[in-house]
């Protein structure tokens, strides 16, 4: 079983109890927070002494922290995340509002990276060691070690101030009040620097794995023995050697990919996308635990979800993995 | 281990890369005695362009201060934090996995889901959510990179120990006579950490990334001079003052690239010495 | 006047690792006296190597007995267990692999005299010398690390680290498999002369019937996880009795000098 494989299996296989550790990890974290839910309310909307106490026993906040957290629990049981008080809304009816945005975005972005990616890997992969590999592998290592908020500068400075080609920030022309198809050539318009950015920052991800996979199937016994049987390397190519780097391609998109909403807080921050990250960026500044929480088990939800696609695209990848699976 | 050291000399991107990370500590050390400006002074002359006024060689932001100084005061920050997160993170996921791999059984379950439930989280929302807890600073910022750092090398740390524990070399070590301790110190640790060197590598790299990021979102030290708050700041004045964006981006593409080029040497020198064994 | 008693004695040993279709040693039983010569041998896979490190302390046996020194070894555990492996010593088949690759020579054979009390600090170095000396090397390659020497010299350097402590029984699991065949014969010499000039009794694991002769004077056939046979080896060789030792004896004949195998 390829480790890749074993290590998406695995995380399958631990998903409840790991959850539940992060769940309880949320709560500590929430305890955490100097001062309490009533406290920060009441500091943004002000109230006196008997206000305060009715609304701690409302909240059940006099109880122990033990009672609480099973409180907390059964609140979660039935999709309760609490009350977000920057907001003055509940947290699941924010995390729904933004999520669809911020999984516009990293989807988008993941094909960006898959394509530009995709081509660095492959313009490197299919001849290692070649000045085309250089060149690509120079390329990728830059774009590597690009912070993700400093491409989306240069961008910005490039396509938005000096060209005019596209907004800087936001999803729509405020005011412009566009319908149908407008509207979604407006929405693409803004999305494009963000999705740019996002996507240019795991193409150098994705190419390096992509070309590490190649370089590793070239060096296989079976394409080494092809070539010495005269089987031209541009079979070999396709047939075997860009095949084989799919799969560990498939487990770092699939590992990674949530980690897109990590990525996505900075991003989102930068071109006032409100997604899911400048959510939790907002909790942040706003100091709303219950609200950064929620995004935190959203994400975790996320990446349970995108393991399990990868775990399914495997079988259709690589068919070899089913009778592998035995225990050598 | 002079071996060692004498094959990554033989990897040309690895001695570029220390190079290029050699230079740059010493600017962040050094660069106090070489160009001894505040990098908080402001000045009357604002927004100076570079190469205008040799008392400001790299020009001045919106408040007169001193580029070079900030920049390299920026250097400092963003070295310091990585360094000491990376280093409490490697201490503590090597302690982990050492534990969890040679304990095994319950210590080793709660372990790893422990550094399983830490992975599933993006790293980044692990370090906000300990900012925001705790508040901004110098001992955040590491406390908040190292946990979202700690749980890889953990993972490596205890699969080489669940790996070299039944080599026969640690068990001949048992019949000599060692003790359970010895036999960690002694025979699995030097053993299992060379692949750890490349991961290190990796964790400062994503180090720097992290507290650029949270510097640029107004979350990092806010007492040190740091290179992601300038190119917060540099935003505000793109358009008339690019170079106060783009100079500091410009450093941190090179730090992250030296960092990841001495990782990469490494890992093909240590690659090399097991084909030749 | 009655016999001394054992120096080993292996009762019903059963070993049976989660997930394994069958138990590895399925119910061992045999004893073996101060100063004996035993050879254990068999197929791949019918368990010899498991049992030796079952009767060595570095497996934990399912059910079964061991006495050892007129001691329960089984219900040994911590600091006393850690004290007797001075008594009970093994040398592994692949000396590359038995030697810590990061550390000196010197360092690996001072381990027991540290570990057991066996010298005091100041006169570790002259005693690693004398370790090296008797078993044919030259006390300079104390300083060298285990891949800067030959095999030969990797196997002498293990067998003078077991040897070390002075212990009562040698399980040696095939000590020559993994060697050159021109160093083979000087190894078993150099077995041979030291557990002569102490009352060594020594366990030989092999496969290779032709190495039992000269390593033997009894022999243990095992197959399957049980031994099927226990007899003086020129007994056996004239007229085995087991299956197992006959299809041994078959393929010694066929192939003078079997190929080395993994365990």
């Amino acid at each position: 079983m390829s480790p890749g494989l074993a290590l998406v299996r695995r995380r399958l296989a631990h998903a409840p109890l790991v959850l539940a550790l992060v769940i309880t990890g949320c709560f500590v974290l929430l305890e955490a927070a100097p001062g309490d839910a009533v406290d920060a309310y009441v500091a943004s909307l002000g109230g006196d002494a008997g206000f305060l106490h009715e609304l701690r026993a409302r909240w059940g906040l006099d109880k122990t922290p033990w009672t609480r957290f099973l409180l907390y629990l059964a609140g979660l049981a039935t999709g309760d995340l609490g009350i977000s008080l920057t907001f003055n809304r509940p947290v699941r009816a924010l995390l729904l509002e933004r999520l669809p945005i911020t999984l516009l975005l990293a989807f988008s972005a993941m094909a960006v990276a898959l394509l530009v990616g995709g081509i660095l890997g492959f313009l490197a992969g299919s001849r290692p060691g070649s000045l085309r590999d250089r060149l690509a592998s120079a390329c990728v290592l830059a774009l590597n070690a690009t912070p993700s908020f400093w491409l989306g500068i240069v961008l910005v400075l490039l396509f938005a101030v000096r060209l005019r080609w596209l907004p800087s920030a936001g999803i729509e022309t405020i005011g412009a009040d566009y319908r149908g198809l407008a509207r979604l050539c407006d929405l693409a318009r803004h999305m494009v620097l963000p999705v740019l950015t996002l996507g240019l920052v795991y193409a150098a991800l994705y190419a390096r794995v992509l070309r590490a996979g190649m370089v590793e199937a070239w060096r296989s016994d079976f394409v080494r023995a092809a070539r010495a049987k005269g089987i031209p390397r541009r079979r070999l190519l396709f047939a075997h050697v860009a095949r084989n780097a799919l799969v560990p391609l498939v487990t770092v998109v699939g590992v990674h990919g949530a980690s897109m909403v990590g990525g996505s807080v900075v991003v989102e921050s930068l071109f006032a996308v409100p997604g899911l990250g400048r959510l939790a960026f907002e909790a942040v500044i706003y100091r709303d635990p219950a609200l950064l929480v929620g995004v935190v088990l959203v994400c975790a939800l996320l990446v349970i979800i995108l393991n399990l696609a990868v775990d399914l695209l495997y079988g259709w990848l690589d068919p070899r993995i089913e009778l592998a699976d035995s225990p050598s | 281990m002079t071996t060692a050291l004498l094959r990554l000399l033989r990897e040309p991107t690895a001695v570029l890369g220390l190079l290029l990370l050699a230079l740059l500590s010493l600017l962040a050390i050094a660069g106090p005695l070489v160009w001894p400006r505040d990098p908080d002074a402001p000045s009357q002359a604002l927004l100076l362009a570079p190469f205008v006024d040799p008392a400001h060689p790299l020009g001045t932001d919106r408040l007169g201060r001193d580029l070079l100084a900030r920049l390299l005061a920026g250097a400092r920050t963003s070295l310091a934090v990585a360094f000491t997160a990376t280093t409490a993170a490697l201490l503590f996921g090597t302690a982990l996995g050492l534990l969890a791999g040679f304990a095994g059984g319950f210590v080793d379950e709660v372990s790893m889901r422990l550094a399983e439930a830490f992975q599933i989280v993006p790293g980044f929302l692990i370090a906000l959510a300990l900012v925001s807890v705790i508040g901004p600073g110098f001992e955040t910022l590491v406390l908040a990179i190292a946990a979202a750092s700690w749980p890889a090398p953990a993972r490596l740390i205890r699969a080489e120990v669940m790996r070299l524990k039944r080599a026969d070399f640690v068990l001949a070590a048992i019949t000599a006579g060692l003790t359970r301790t010895q036999v960690a110190v002694k025979e699995v640790l030097p053993n299992a950490l060379p692949p750890v060197v490349p991961l290190a590598a990796l964790t400062a790299a994503a180090a720097i990334l992290i507290e650029a990021a949270l510097a640029f979102l107004g979350l990092g030290d806010p007492n040190r001079a740091s290179w992601g708050a300038m190119i917060a700041e540099g935003r505000a004045v793109l358009v008339s003052a690019p170079w106060l964006a783009l100079l500091p981006g410009a450093l941190l593409v090179l730090t992250v690239l030296a960092v990841n080029l001495v990782g990469e040497g490494f890992a093909e020198a240590t690659a090399a010495r097991r084909v030749a064994l | 006047m009655s016999a001394p008693p054992p120096l080993l004695e292996v009762e019903d040993l059963v070993f049976s690792p989660r997930g394994a279709p069958r138990p590895l040693v399925a119910g061992v039983r045999f004893a073996l006296h101060a100063g004996e010569r035993v050879a254990l041998v068999g197929a791949s896979g019918a368990g010899k190597s498991t049992l030796a490190r079952l009767i060595v302390r570095l497996l934990e046996p399912n059910a079964g007995r061991i006495h050892f020194l007129g001691r329960d070894l089984l219900a040994l555990r911590g600091e006393p267990l850690r004290r007797l492996r001075a008594e009970l010593q093994m040398v592994f088949q692949d000396p590359l692999a038995a030697l810590g690759p990061r550390r000196r020579v010197g360092a690996l054979l001072a381990d027991p005299l540290r570990a057991f009390d066996l010298a005091p600090r100041e006169e570790l170095q002259v005693r690693v010398g004398e370790l090296l000396r008797a078993v044919g090397l030259d006390p300079a390659l104390a300083l060298r690390f285990p891949h800067e020497l030959s095999g030969g010299q990797r196997q002498r350097v293990a067998i003078a680290r077991a040897l070390a402590s002075r212990p009562r029984l040698l399980v040696l699991d095939e000590p020559t498999s993994a060697l050159d065949l021109s160093v083979r014969a000087q190894i078993l010499n150099l077995i041979e002369r030291l557990r002569a000039e102490t009352n060594l009794a020594t366990l030989v694991i092999t496969h290779d019937l032709a190495l039992v002769r000269a390593v033997a004077d009894r022999v243990l056939v095992m197959d399957a996880g049980r031994i099927v046979e226990d007899r003086p080896v020129e007994a056996l060789l004239a007229a085995p009795r087991a299956d197992a030792t006959r299809a041994l004896l078959a393929a010694a004949l066929r192939l003078p000098e079997p190929s080395p195998h993994s365990p």
